[in-house]
């Protein structure tokens, strides 16, 4: 049977913002990346960096992607995502930059993604992936 | 000042080839031997770290650049709100 701990796991921008702002409403973020990133097998694509980098200085990236690197396993995805893939997502009526991110988890192969988002695509049915929060990846990682 | 920008002078005894090695990568990378010396001691550190030690440092780092943007206090749906506008805004810079 798969688990998190087998599968892929995308993690949005948001988690990583909320687990440094150590925001006190969403503590999973933070347990999350600081204590069980060596649970998991992190899935970066490009659109994920591209906002890391406009959320953070050139110091805190590069403390950032140096813990990143002592996750379970870790890949970095600088591809572009595929055009038609993200046109799909799109016509299925996710906006733009949530049909980047599907199109990478599409592509990817990735099982989970973890968002504090909660509105992340959920109108859409047949994902390729599960939508978590890091309070379900962290009760996941503990059973 | 911080403990961060003060410096503390050591003496430091290396095996002659460890010495030219680092000598070597000074000059290849046109730094200082000392600056190299630094940095080396610097990396060594943070690979002993453990993780959360590491995103505790950037944490740190972060939380003090927002409050000085005067952003620390923001509500999570305002920070989620943000960042639904940056990952557009991203996208449509990525693929135009």
């Amino acid at each position: 049977m798969s688990s998190i701990r087998d599968e892929a796991v995308g993690l949005d921008t948001n988690e990583f913002v909320f687990a440094l702002r150590r925001d006190a409403s969403h503590p999973a973020c933070e347990t999350l990346l600081f204590d069980r990133l060596d649970d998991l097998n992190v899935y970066l694509p490009l659109q994920i960096l591209a906002e890391l980098q406009r959320n953070l200085s050139v110091a805190e990236m590069r403390g950032v992607l140096r813990a990143l690197a002592r996750a379970g396993s870790i890949t970095w995805d600088y591809a572009p995502a595929r055009l038609e893939l993200i046109a799909q997502w799109e016509q299925r009526g996710a906006k733009k930059g949530d049909a980047v991110i599907a199109a990478h988890l599409e592509a990817g192969h990735v099982r989970y993604f973890i968002s504090e988002n909660r509105h992340f695509l959920t109108e859409l049915s047949d994902l390729p992936f599960e939508v978590l929060t890091s309070e379900d990846a962290v009760r996941l990682l503990d059973q | 000042m911080s403990t961060a920008t003060q410096t503390v002078q050591v003496t430091l005894s290396l095996p002659r080839d460890v010495y030219e090695r680092a000598e070597q990568a000074a000059a290849d990378e046109k730094r200082q031997l000392g600056e190299l010396l630094n940095g080396l001691v610097a990396e060594g550190l943070e690979a002993r770290a453990s993780v959360r030690e590491q995103f505790e440092r950037v944490s740190a780092q972060y939380r003090a650049r927002l409050a000085r943007e005067g952003k620390l206090e923001q509500l999570p749906d305002e920070v989620l709100d943000e960042l639904r506008s940056l990952r557009e805004q991203a996208a449509r810079e990525l693929y135009p």
